[in-house]
């Protein structure tokens, strides 16, 4: 059962390091063997938290923010 | 302007991008955008070939061209810098970065280093006002660039692209 993620690739988002969280997420998830779909989305305009990630779970989105490369681990 | 004659080569790749797009309204801007992309400039003697391929006076073509500062008539450094001097980015630190960036560079704005490297220029309002200050290094966008993160940009541009 995959986990879906979903990370904005608005260019706002981008502009503050969305790209390289992605790839950091989709590389750890296959690293510690747990099944993630990354969806990318539009932002939802709340600028001082991008990169801002959600998380899919049994209560609906769960968002964290800023979220860069470096939060991945 | 109107005396430079397009390299025959050039000439059928600017021809080419002319057609793609004559079926639009309003074509001009598009293949002036194709032919940049291609050259990385707007080549002498483009004016005249554009002009006389869409039935406009070299006149016109040269008005849009010189008007957008977007469009360059001369081949840009390796890569290019752009930093936002709009009123949202100067307000969250945009003119210190300025000068840092140029001190960094040794250029002005519109320059390109020696070693052709890097064309530091301005550009007003990237739409990232939200996470100002904010600049574009080629195609790649950056918020809140600080002069620490402009100078790792620099540098890596270095390492990874040239």
């Amino acid at each position: 059962m995959s986990v879906t993620v979903w990370i904005p690739r608005d260019a706002g988002s981008l502009a503050l390091g969305a790209e390289a969280t992605a790839r950091k997420l989709e590389a750890e998830a296959k690293a510690a063997g747990t099944a993630i779909t990354v969806r990318r989305n539009g932002s939802r305009g709340l600028y001082w938290l991008e990169p801002l990630v959600e998380v899919e779970c049994a209560d609906g989105r769960i968002a964290y923010g800023p979220v860069t490369a470096r939060d991945v681990p | 302007m109107s005396a430079v004659v397009a390299a025959p080569a050039n000439e059928a790749r600017i021809l080419a991008a002319v057609e793609r797009h004559r079926h639009r309204d309003g074509p001009l801007i598009e293949i002036l955008h194709e032919v940049q992309g291609e050259f990385g400039c707007i080549p002498p003697g483009s004016v005249a070939v554009i002009a006389a391929a869409l039935n406009l006076s070299r006149a016109e073509v040269h008005g849009v061209v010189t008007f957008y500062h977007h469009f360059r008539t001369k081949a840009p450094g390796r890569h290019v810098l752009q930093i936002c001097r709009a009123e949202s980015c100067q307000a969250a630190g945009g003119r210190a970065l300025e000068r840092h960036a140029q001190e960094r560079l040794g250029v002005r704005f519109g320059e390109t280093t020696a070693d052709g490297r890097v064309t530091l220029q301005a550009v007003y309002c990237l739409g990232l006002c939200a996470c100002s200050p904010a600049a574009m290094l080629d195609d790649e966008v950056h918020g809140r660039v600080t002069a620490e993160r402009l100078d790792a940009l620099i540098d890596a541009g270095a390492r990874v692209k040239s």
